[in-house]
């Protein structure tokens, strides 16, 4: 178990260096000078010794490296040409916005995914489940940014039951966070629900199937009892496997959705970045977004081993 | 005295498709019955139809009647105070008949509080004690064990101390040795003889190995191609069996403790249900088949002490001789 | 040698039998039927749909701006006019065209990236420690770094795409590499002398397409829904061709007065991935109901 955790651990490192090192690379993809491509046609030749000296351009390649590694370990991933501040503190100020943002979507994923899947599985090959599988279909076929789109037209516009955008810290205001939040956060839950509910359907399918829930039955224990503890409990350890993925496509499409209703968060920070040409910004971010993710991921996984007794445990049989 | 269990013409189909018909046979207080046949046969489909385990989507038709009550008529509620309390049932799979997720302990004592009301602490003594009677050493620590930590035997030991925790009248046991290694194979019967003479239990065991059954069986039910076809006590069945079908299982069962092939006397392999033959299933493969077998499903011929067979040649054969 | 030729005659025709009633069940799977249908018609309109529409996609006329969906104008009208019909198939040329290079790209790097990865274990180590950093970074995060650096540009959008979906669909063919090379049949052509390329090429990859087909069907949905957020930011084909993402994000601005703008393109985008999502699951059934795609 300490050996596992240890070792995955030590598999993350590598990774993470990669990572940054892709990060880092992507400036060198802008075709032609950089400077002059940030600076636009109308930047001075001061201005565009002011962006290499910023992005270390006017240093050879393997000292730009160097300096940015040595930079990322003090946790500096550079300064927003835009905003003028360091890109680490603009991340983290905007972060707990669209972690409340995610945890909501991974709440009502969470919770949609799992009762249409369980419900599917239940009443298997019956309308209902085919229902919740085209559901599901719909869900994960949907460009969440359209999905939103229609939402706003249809509960904003139309019904006018919630705001077209705009955000509510939650600090402030619990009502307001939740009038805010609750569009943006379910069109990202809704492709994410899809997924769940294929992935719970089907190993709810297969644990029913178990000899042990007959064995379950065979003692006289209530059916109720039989699915919210006997299969439940062996249904959620591969839902858990899945988390990690959930919660990445949850953050990648934040980028669009706060773009869209307004929410001033890390997705549109990057979004905002990627109009104005702030690359310390774009790498900083996809580099903070991406490492959150893979820590994110190692938890997901010990938490995994620890939930699975026959892992918790060695066994000796 | 009434029978503890009985069925009358039970048949179990699934969408028309008949998988057990019209089985009768009776289980007495304290009797060891086997249930004996190749797989297929339908003998574990009849022991679900009796807990009433089955998928909606069977069809029951006949009568189960245990303790005076009708139990396919009997309503959900009632037919789960039943399992566990009334009738226990151990299966063949110890390996994954526990829930790997939860102790031993925790799927003991929800067995016993599922049916009685007792605080978990006094479950969790109820639970030493039977685990101690199942025959697993110190057995306190062990109720923190999770399945995948103990051995099949273990795990089949575990599965009985469940099926045993509220005492029940019956026990229907559905291969419960095939899994395992045959000197545990020995020892789990012991277990079950000894729980019949401390319990006073009824057991149904259900087995394709003769041998299993000369060992512990009181009287015999042999099933074949979803019919019973001979039934007898265990001394009348092995000293001279009367169907051919039990015949040729006799001749072809192996000591107890070899391992060897099963039934290659026989030739053919059972019939699907869907592919039934016209009248005696078995004729196909019988070697004493006259025209008349394939006109009509032979009919249950009594005989002395209780002996019965559905064969239409078994008083013309006479039984045969004693091995 | 000889025997190597031998043996592949003999594999060949049980390999076509195999095809064949393949074929045949997935004739049966109606997950696959409705998918094949679906996106059948959207390729269908997007090839000759244009040719039928009388109207311009880029026709202005200001005298019926927002027109709604009529029996003139089918799907109604933009803010200048033009036809949303005519520039949603259009739209659809673009739209499956890069998809489709996404997935030509696909299948050919992953390919070979996978075939080399799965069979020389020593690159093996490398190139997927690059895979796993490629595909630590949410997917469509990583397609707008790579995108944001390149410029706006439909070929910009197949690039950024495919460095993002490269390293899973090489994951799936090297996942198959790895169990069919340690079949009795490659063992017995290497033992005859057969060449690692041929072993390559006419033993392990034959055994490998039917979960790279099943892969490649999902990154094209993937493709295709990436793409309309590359285009919605901006990043994707420049606004005067008309994406489907593009159609969004200027329908976008007129949403109180003119939602079709908006849900027309969108729908397209739904219908299209949702074809190849039931295409995908329907192959997966028929071709290995155990098999588990990368995805994401």
């Amino acid at each position: 178990m300490i050996g596992y955790t240890v070792s995955r651990l030590l598999q993350t490192i590598p990774i993470l260096i990669l990572v940054s090192l892709i990060a880092f690379g992507i400036i060198y993809l802008i075709p032609g000078d950089a400077a002059t491509v940030i600076g636009g046609p109308s930047a001075t030749a001061e201005d565009l010794a002011r962006i290499r000296a910023n992005l270390g351009l006017d240093q050879p390649l393997l000292a730009q490296i160097g300096h940015f590694y040595v930079n990322l370990l003090q946790g500096d991933l550079g300064r927003s040409l835009m905003l003028g501040i360091p890109v680490t503190d603009a991340v983290i100020a905007r972060s707990p916005i669209t972690i409340s943002i995610a945890l909501y979507s991974l709440v009502l994923t969470i919770v949609l995914g799992l009762s249409t899947g369980i419900v599917a599985a239940l009443n298997h090959n019956r309308w209902i489940d085919q229902a919740a599988t085209v559901f599901a279909l719909i869900g994960v076929s949907l460009p969440n940014f359209w999905l939103a789109l229609v939402m706003i037209v249809l509960f904003s516009v139309h019904l006018g039951w919630l705001p077209t955008g705009g955000y509510v810290p939650f600090t402030t205001d619990p009502i307001g966070w939740l009038r805010t939040a609750t569009l943006p956060a379910l069109s990202l839950a809704m492709l994410q629900a899809g997924l769940l509910t294929r992935i719970t359907r089907s190993t709810m399918l297969e644990v029913l199937r178990q000899d042990y829930i007959r064995t379950a039955r065979a003692k006289g224990v209530p059916e109720w009892v039989v699915i919210t503890r006997h299969a439940l409990a062996n249904t959620l350890m591969p839902v858990v496997t899945v988390l990690g993925l959930i919660l990445s496509v949850l953050l990648s499409g934040s980028i669009v959705i706060e773009t869209i209703f307004n929410v001033p968060g890390i997705g549109s920070l990057l979004g905002n970045a990627i109009s104005n040409r702030d690359y310390p910004m774009i790498q900083g971010g996809l580099l903070f977004v991406t490492a959150a993710l893979l820590l994110l991921n190692l938890v997901v996984d010990i938490l995994y081993t620890w939930l699975d007794p026959r892992i918790r445990v060695g066994g000796s049989a | 005295m009434s029978p503890l269990l009985s069925l009358r013409n039970v048949s179990v189909a699934f969408g028309g498709q008949p998988v057990v018909r019209d089985v009768s046979f009776d289980v007495a207080s304290r009797e060891i019955v086997g249930l004996v046949g190749e797989s297929g046969s339908g003998k574990s489909v009849t022991a679900l139809a009796i807990l009433g385990l089955l998928p909606p989507t069977a069809e029951i038709t006949g009568e189960i009647v245990f303790e005076g009550r009708d139990l396919p008529a009997l309503g959900r509620r009632q037919m789960r105070r039943l399992r566990g309390a009334g009738i226990g049932m151990i299966f063949q799979e110890p390996m994954s008949s526990l829930n790997p997720v939860f102790t031993v302990g925790d799927q003991i004592i929800e067995a016993i509080r599922v049916h009685q009301r007792i605080s978990r602490r006094a479950a969790a003594d109820r639970a030493v004690e039977l685990l101690e009677k199942v025959g697993i050493p110190a057995p306190r620590r062990r109720l923190e064990d999770y399945p995948h930590q103990m051995s099949g035997g273990m795990r089949q030991r575990v599965m009985i101390a469940i099926a045993l925790s509220c005492s029940p009248r019956l026990l229907i046991a559905d291969e419960p040795t095939t899994a395992l290694d045959v000197t545990i194979q020995a020892q789990l019967l012991d277990l079950l003889a000894e729980v019949r003479e401390e319990f006073g239990t009824a057991v149904v065991l259900i087995t394709h190995n003769m041998g299993v059954i000369a060992e512990i069986a009181d009287r015999v039910v042999v099933m074949y191609a979803s019919r019973v076809v001979e039934e007898a006590g265990v001394f009348p069945l092995f000293d001279h069996p009367r169907h051919p079908y039990t015949r040729g299982l006799m001749a072809s069962t192996p000591a107890m403790d070899m391992e060897a092939p099963r039934l290659v006397t026989i030739p053919g392999g059972t019939p699907t249900p869907g592919n039934l033959p016209p009248g005696c299933n078995f004729a196909p493969r019988c070697g004493y088949a006259i025209p008349p077998c394939a006109e009509g499903v032979p009919p249950m011929d009594a005989f002395a002490d209780g002996q019965r067979a559905a064969c239409i040649r078994a008083r013309e054969l006479g039984p045969a001789a004693p091995r | 040698m000889a025997d190597t030729l031998v043996m592949e005659r003999a594999a060949r025709p049980a390999r076509l039998a195999r095809m064949g009633a393949g074929l045949r069940r997935i004739g049966k799977s109606r997950a696959f039927v409705i998918g094949a249908v679906l996106f059948a018609f959207i390729c269908l309109a997007a090839t000759i749909g244009p040719l039928f529409t009388s109207v311009s996609p880029n026709a202005l006329a200001i005298r019926s701006r927002f027109q709604p969906p009529s029996m003139e104008f089918w799907l109604g009208t933009d803010n200048l006019g033009r036809s949303v019909l005519s520039r949603v198939l259009w739209g659809a040329r673009l739209s499956l065209g890069i998809g489709f290079a996404v997935v030509l790209i696909n299948a050919a790097f992953g390919v070979l990236l996978g075939a080399l990865a799965g069979y020389y274990r020593k690159l093996d180590n490398i190139l997927m420690r690059v895979a796993d950093a490629l595909m630590a970074f949410p997917a469509v995060l990583l397609a707008i770094g790579i995108a944001s650096a390149l410029g706006p540009s439909a070929v910009t959008a197949i690039v950024a795409l495919s460095v993002v979906y490269v390293p899973r669909t090489a994951r799936v063919v090297r996942a198959s590499v790895l169990v069919v090379r340690e079949l009795d049949y490659v063992h017995a052509a290497r033992a005859c002398g057969a060449t690692d390329r041929r072993i390559v090429m006419k033993h392990i990859l034959p055994n490998c397409m039917a979960p790279l087909i099943v892969q490649l069907s999902f990154v094209f949905a993937y493709a295709i829904l990436s793409e309309a957020v590359l285009s919605f930011l901006g990043l994707g084909a420049p606004p005067t061709v008309p994406s489907w993402g593009v159609l969004i994000s200027e329908g976008r601005a007129y949403m109180r007065e003119a939602a079709w703008l908006t849900i027309v393109p969108g729908a397209a985008i739904a219908i299209t991935v949702l074809g190849l999502n039931l295409l995908g699951d329907g192959l997966r059934d028929v071709l290995d109901p155990r098999m588990k795609v990368e995805q994401g």
